[in-house]
């Protein structure tokens, strides 16, 4: 103790200081070489709207774009996540997706309506029997990198997505895909396995765009990252966790697009996504927090923008339970769920509540108030079901994936509760979810499955789509997503008949006659269709929102 | 001093290949497929079955692990199951971000909670003393996403002083600094404040006072220099932490840094990405206490690492 004072004749402190200063070099170093390969936002936002932070590298866009035509700015789109690749037939979710989808073009094009258009193909025809189809393609369009998109660059790309041997991630979609054939070098044959009607909006998807194949062949794995397609925007840069960066294609085949460039902000946290956009530092923020939106409408300089998405909501019985076999027992917990007050209370209305089994977005689906709101009469039909006193059951979901779901899951269980079904929810981590939530028949006793809290997407909107995967009986999970192990023999032949039919008047016919089977037969509880909620500043015109969640971005500006 | 750390680096090896076989267990243990996140929600099974087989995951575990250390080895981390980049790369590209702020938070957490303890503990029980206090417990005790969130309205929505998020310049670093430094700030300002009356109270205090020394000089020579250790240790402990990438701070900001690539990749099954992204954060870990205990002998020289 006593030596203690005779230590440290220099002063610590200020060793400490010194340890600091160099630190401080270190940081500052750091915080250089970061923020150089910055492109500023060419243009920003309206003085008005906030005094918006100084541009830190405003030189930089400097070098690339040869801009003589009056500017159309740069948007800012505030999305949730980084990309993982932007391969397009290796991209399995909707945030690369959209940006595949303006770097890329495909075949065929989904409108703003959501019917098949011209894309890289001028015209298609399908021979008499729906399985072989002649794609005219569109002359003289070039890739980014100045290669020529003909019949043998298109067949390049088909061959890739349906390759065995090195499947591409979305291999599955194109499982219906025989092959392709050059007949000239703008002309493509493509077989399909049995007539094929919605081959138009398969070739329309993200997952179908066509790659500049030198790219391919050259980059390899390194096309995730630097992807070369025709689109209306050329890719520029990706910022790891950050931010990609795409430019106007002066070239497009479509007419040279009005923005600049666009600009993907990656911001996961939703209530800083509405602080980019309230400060117009984004021009459309993706997402919006349901507790958020009464606040931004009444902002003027923000337009909140609305579409349904193709995600339906609903809850699968499994229908090997002995219990939810009982039909009455499926209907009674339709019956005790009050779906529009959910919608409304919980999820400031961005829900579409239809009662049917198909987004109201995609061709042919009804709507229906069969199984709407009755709680006395569930309560009748369990009693008749011989469960007068109701019964315990546990639900499967994954937690919290958007907004409001696990209150809307709790609002559900409260209303079962209601009626006298003492329902558990058991809420994982997604990927945990999954693996329980494809669990095939053998196993789905032993793990406990019983009822599971869905909200399954249509690869395109289309009802073969949506319904086949899910209902068909040869499409039971693992194998397919019928992860209630739903079975209808009446059901399965009309599924097939649809998949083959080429005539939309006689599929919608066919798909009506489905969605009022299971709206009979109820093997799930369909809730909702999840509405897309974005937030554009004003000024944002012709950015318009699909239900695919993605932008068509070609005719915008700001 | 010098064997000293060459054997503290020694010991980081076993530590490292621990860690390796720790996250590695963990991961295979966890629920979730990993193919079938990659590919898709609606794949079907085979799909599901090829590219398990193309990542290398249908082999036995111990023959992955084996594959794996071998890599390691070579300084190979692997590629991403989703983008196929090098491990490695990905890394490197988020690593900047994550070490400026964790310095950046440091610097604000030791810039302003070592004066508040000192002052603190100077005007001990006085009011100044009581709402340091409150201040300390409330930044401890307030989430960091809340803090986030309330900066960024008042300083970016409101004000319009700071960009609300991403990377970049300083100003962009500001924001998120402060927030991390919060709860760093108030350890060191609560440490400091205690170990500093701990020593205001030693004989050898009362005898600088007693021979005349100004109050200024008895504080940082006498007071802070014998303080200084347990501060040290807190202030390490978690720069350690934020190297290990602050995922709340990450998200609240657009932040690109480590502790979001990583939770995404967990989120994505991503198991290379994991795997090297917590080898990497343990050997900061190592690291950083390493710095510590050297800089020990540098403020306390009767600590010597001989032998």
């Amino acid at each position: 103790m006593s030596y203690y004072h005779v230590i440290s004749k220099k002063i610590s402190l200020r060793k400490y200081f010194v340890l600091v200063g160099v630190a401080a070099v270190i940081m500052l170093l750091a915080g250089c070489q970061a923020s150089t390969p910055v492109p500023a936002p060419a243009v920003q936002p309206p003085a008005a709207a906030s005094p918006a932070p100084p541009t830190t590298a405003p030189a930089a866009t400097a070098t690339s774009a040869p801009t003589a035509v009056p500017p159309g700015g740069t948007l800012t789109i505030a999305v949730t996540f980084d990309p993982d690749t932007l391969d397009a037939p290796n991209i399995t979710s909707p945030g690369p997706e959209q940006m595949a989808m303006v770097i890329y073009d495909r075949l065929t094009e989904l409108g703003a309506d959501l019917t098949a258009r011209p894309g890289l193909a001028e015209s298609w025809t399908a021979s008499s029997n729906g399985s072989v189809w002649t794609f005219r393609l569109r002359r003289g369009v070039q890739f980014h990198d100045g290669q020529l998109v003909d019949a043998d660059a298109v067949k390049f790309n088909i061959d890739r997505i349906i390759d065995d041997i090195k499947p591409v991630k979305r291999k599955a979609f194109f499982a219906k895909i025989k092959s392709a054939r050059v007949v000239d070098s703008n002309t493509l044959e493509i077989t399909t396995d049995g007539a094929f009607g919605s081959l138009p909006y398969l070739l329309a998807t993200a997952a179908a765009s066509i790659i500049s194949p030198k790219a391919i062949r050259e980059l390899g794995d390194g096309l995730a990252r630097k992807p070369v397609g025709t689109g209306p925007f050329v890719f520029q840069e990706w910022v790891s966790g950050e931010r990609v960066v795409l430019k106007r294609n002066d070239r497009y085949w479509g007419g040279a697009p009005k923005l600049d460039g666009i600009i993907y902000r990656n911001v996961p946290e939703a209530s800083t996504r509405v602080a980019l956009l309230e400060t117009g530092q984004a021009d459309i923020a993706q997402h919006l927090p349901p507790s958020e939106m009464k606040r931004l409408a009444a902002n003027p300089q923000i337009q909140i923008v609305k579409v349904p998405s193709l995600e339906m909501r609903d809850i699968r019985f499994n229908m090997l339970d002995k219990r939810f076999s009982d039909l009455r027992v499926r209907q009674a917990m339709n019956r005790a769920i009050n779906v529009p007050e959910i919608v409304d209370k919980i999820l400031a209305g961005a829900g579409t509540y239809t009662g049917a089994p198909v987004p109201p977005s995609i061709f042919g689906a009804i709507k229906s108030d069969k199984n709407r709101y009755d709680p006395a009469l569930a309560k009748k039909l369990l009693a008749d079901a011989g469960y007068p006193n109701g019964f315990k059951a546990t639900l499967w979901g994954a937690k919290g994936t958007t907004a409001g779901l696990n209150e809307m899951l709790e609002a559900v269980q409260a209303q079962w509760l209601a009626v006298g079904i003492d329902v558990t929810l058991d809420l994982r981590e997604v990927a945990a979810f999954q693996a329980l939530a494809t669990k095939g028949p053998e196993e789905a006793e032993s793990t406990g499955k019983q009822l599971l809290s869905l909200g399954l997407s249509a690869r395109y909107p289309d009802p073969d789509s949506h319904l086949y995967a899910q209902y068909h009986s040869s499409q039971f999970s693992p194998k397919g997503n019928n992860r209630g192990f739903y079975k209808n023999a009446r059901v399965d032949d009309l599924l097939d008949q649809g998949g083959r039919e080429t005539d939309p008047a006689k599929r919608a016919a066919i798909y009506r006659e489905v969605q009022e089977i299971l709206i009979d037969e109820v093997p799930g509880v369909f809730l909702y269709t999840s509405e897309l909620v974005f937030g554009y500043r004003s000024n944002v015109k012709n950015a318009i929102l699909l239900p695919t969640q993605h932008l068509l971005l070609a005719g915008a500006s700001k | 001093m010098l064997s000293f750390v060459l054997r503290r680096l020694a010991w980081s090896v076993p530590t490292a290949l621990l860690v390796v076989a720790a996250v590695f267990s963990i991961l295979h243990l966890t629920p979730g497929d990993p193919a079938r996140l990659v590919a898709g929600e609606d794949a079907d099974l085979r799909t599901v079955e090829a590219i398990r087989r193309d990542l290398g995951l249908d082999r036995p575990l111990p023959e992955q692990l084996a594959n794996y250390l071998s890599n390691l080895a070579r300084l190979d981390l692997g590629r991403s199951i989703h983008s196929k980049t090098p491990v490695r790369d990905e890394l490197a590209t988020r690593l900047p971000a994550t070490v400026q702020l964790a310095i950046a938070s440091m610097l604000i957490a030791a810039a302003i909670g070592l004066p508040l303890g000192i002052g603190m503990a100077v005007k001990h029980g006085t009011l100044w003393d009581f709402f340091g206090s409150i201040l300390a417990t409330i930044l401890v005790s307030a989430p960091s996403f809340w803090i986030g969130m309330l900066l960024i309205l008042i300083f970016a929505v409101m004000l319009g002083w700071f960009p609300a998020a991403g990377s970049g310049g300083l100003q962009n670093l500001i924001l998120p600094a402060v927030t991390l430094a919060g709860y760093s700030l108030a350890l060191v300002a609560r440490m400091t404040r205690s170990e500093c009356l701990e020593v205001l109270e030693q004989d050898y205090v009362r005898t600088a006072r007693g021979k005349g020394l100004g109050e200024y000089r008895i504080l940082i020579r006498h007071v802070l220099t014998n303080a200084m250790l347990p501060i040290l240790t807190v202030m390490g402990l978690q720069f350690g932490a934020a190297l290990g990438g602050a995922v709340v701070v990450e998200s609240v900001f657009g932040w690109p840094g480590v502790g979001r690539l990583l939770v995404e990749a967990i989120f994505r099954r991503d198991f290379p990405i994991v795997q090297g992204g917590l080898l990497i954060v343990a050997l900061g870990f190592l690291s950083v206490n390493l710095v510590v205990d050297i800089s020990y002998a540098y403020f306390d020289p009767r600590i010597r690492y001989n032998k």
